[in-house]
């Protein structure tokens, strides 16, 4: 299923994020040398025996770089899984550091504001759509 | 978030110096996000610890493990194996996780090695500022979104008291702003006034000003 | 064909590099007008009521000398940074930084030609040094070429244009490398040198490589808990 509803409102409001953000985003995503020393200071990575996939350049690479360079326009599908990879691997504890100095945080917020708007978000009482 | 601050070396030593095998649990939630119980201040606590350790002659295995959350049962099931091998556990969460921990694993010992400050908000990096008492009955909608539990030193929920100075200072200090000034002219600026004329039933609590505290290490930044 | 190479040679080191500085210039010029516009100022007034300063490590010092202060607080220093916690990459990416500014710009060949024909020249290092400099940049280049393909997490991220760049910074070094010893055909190892070189040089601001300009915005001027000057910007 790889359905991709464009004319939807929440699309706009999807729009008008990525547009907010659109800065940061390129120079971040264009600036990252995919060094992957980012994943030491990720707990989350370290307490689960370094899974690759817990590392916060990779969150972020593959949450609203995906996201981005679609101009937000993937499949819902996609998104479920973007929403698993930003919220189940990430709590945005902000501690994530870069040698280069991009700011993870605020990539990995914009995904999360993307896909609330698409509604998925976790509920906190295990019946969330994430 | 909750605040908290790691409290002195000598206190956490002092707690630990008669164990071989340390624990130390980080949470991943609020004292991350407050610079004070992360990953990397529960390494750098165990490499200080290590240190003390090391100058008293004695060799100490330490292991580090953060947690999502210390106020979770899901998230605190994940350190149940590394429990059982080690002698005693230091918690770098707030209090609610350290009490957590305890009643969890009640057989191991349980230290805290952060004092847990206040809800408090980010003013910048490092530099936190109480905002919230937890009083259980908010009254911020009639007081203009300043809270007179917290910011008034008398926590007075029924206007000022008669020692605000001519600045709108309270008379606790000169850098604490009266908290009742800030609320009639925020009310009157947004014309609503008449929210403070009803009498409020009081409450009993004992409070000072609302405090603020800077993460140690951080005393730089704020240098005046 | 001698006089085509000697043609070729001269256009590439002068017009040709005047010309992909400029680039490297314009795209760092690019870099910054973005940055500037993508970022706000912060103003932030709000003072700590209080400041007091508190000596929570004092039980490390308690009864040392003023040098063994000094050491402790340095190794307890260190090892919070990349140092302690992956000290192998941090001091190789540390040398390699390090090293490739240092190799192009010192090196005795290029003071002289930019002397030549430009008139400026600077210091020069020894060239048995640089020999082992470039030699060290290309062994690190595998390295992280190595990193890049063996280490899971690393593997993971990477996409064919991380190779590409990686190759695009290692080729000017070999064919360095090859042209001094003589080692293959002379001047097609200097021709891939200047151009290769010149096209990494002009590569910097539009590719990965643009961490060098961007490093230096988001350590100084963004504000954050791991820049190295409190900024007053925000994204």
């Amino acid at each position: 299923m790889t359905v991709i509803d464009n004319n939807d409102a929440a699309m706009n409001k999807i729009q008008k994020i990525i547009s907010n953000k659109k800065g940061v985003i390129k120079l971040s995503l264009s600036a990252c040398v995919h060094c992957s020393i980012c994943s030491d200071s990720c707990f989350l990575f370290n307490s689960h025996n370094c899974d690759p996939t817990y590392t916060p350049s990779y969150k972020a690479i593959n949450s609203i770089g995906r996201i981005y360079k679609k101009k937000g326009r993937i499949s819902d599908d996609e998104y479920k899984e973007i929403g698993h990879l930003i919220w189940d691997k990430c709590v945005l504890c902000m501690r994530c550091y870069c040698p280069v100095g991009i700011s993870i945080p605020i990539l990995i917020s914009a995904a999360r504001s993307i896909c609330r708007e698409k509604g998925i978000y976790r509920t906190y009482d295990g019946n969330g759509e994430s | 978030m909750i605040k908290a601050k790691r409290k002195p070396l000598d206190e956490i030593f002092n707690m630990v110096k008669d164990y071989s095998r340390i624990l130390c649990v980080g949470c991943g939630a609020c004292t991350s996000v407050c610079l004070a119980g992360g990953q990397r201040e529960t390494e750098i606590l165990t490499q200080e610890l290590s240190e003390c350790f090391s100058q008293k002659g004695q060799r100490v295995e330490f292991s580090v493990f953060v947690t999502e959350r210390q106020c979770n049962a899901e998230y605190l099931a994940d350190i149940e194996d590394m429990v059982k091998e080690h002698d005693c556990i230091i918690s770098t969460a707030c209090g609610v996780g350290v009490q957590y921990l305890a009643e969890k694993y009640e057989s191991k010992p349980v230290f805290p090695a952060l004092n847990t400050m206040f809800i408090g908000l980010d003013r910048d990096i490092a530099f936190f500022e109480e905002r919230c008492r937890t009083c259980g009955n908010c009254k911020l909608g009639y007081t203009g979104g300043i809270c007179p539990v917290t910011c008034c030193a008398k926590s007075l929920l029924n206007g000022p008291c008669s020692g605000t100075n001519a600045d709108g200072s309270c008379e606790v200090s000169r850098d604490v702003p009266c908290a009742w000034n800030k609320i009639y002219e925020r009310l009157k600026a947004q014309n609503r006034l008449e929210n403070i004329l009803p009498i409020q039933p009081p409450m009993d609590w004992i409070d000072k000003g609302p405090a603020s505290f800077i993460q140690s290490g951080y005393e730089k930044r704020y240098r005046k | 064909m001698s006089y085509f190479f000697y043609d070729l040679y001269s256009v590439l080191c002068g017009p040709v590099f005047v010309f992909s500085l400029l680039i490297f210039a314009a795209g760092c010029l690019y870099r910054i007008i973005q940055f500037a516009r993508f970022t706000r100022r912060i103003n932030s007034h709000y003072k700590p009521a209080s400041n007091p300063v508190t000596d929570d490590r004092a039980i490390l010092f308690r009864e040392k000398p003023g040098i063994e202060k000094v050491f402790i607080s340095l190794k307890l220093k260190i090892k919070r940074t990349i140092f302690g916690t992956n000290p192998v990459m941090g001091i190789v990416s540390l040398v390699f930084h390090i090293l490739i500014f240092v190799t192009p710009v010192f090196l005795s060949a290029h003071n002289i030609l930019s002397d030549h024909y430009f008139g400026i020249s600077l210091f020069v290092l020894p060239d048995k040094l640089m020999n082992g400099f470039t030699v060290c940049i290309i062994m690190i280049c595998l390295f992280f070429l190595m990193r890049r393909i063996l280490s899971p997490r690393v593997r993971l991220l990477s996409t064919i244009n991380d190779y590409f760049i990686l190759l695009l910074v290692m080729i000017p070094f070999i064919s360095a490398f090859n042209a001094y010893h003589q080692f293959f055909n002379y001047r097609t190892c200097l021709l891939i040198h200047i151009i290769s070189g010149e096209i990494a040089i002009m590569a910097v601001p539009f590719t990965r490589l643009g961490h060098m300009p961007f490093l230096i915005f988001s350590r100084f001027f963004i504000s954050g808990e791991y820049n190295w000057k409190p900024g007053n910007r925000t994204w």
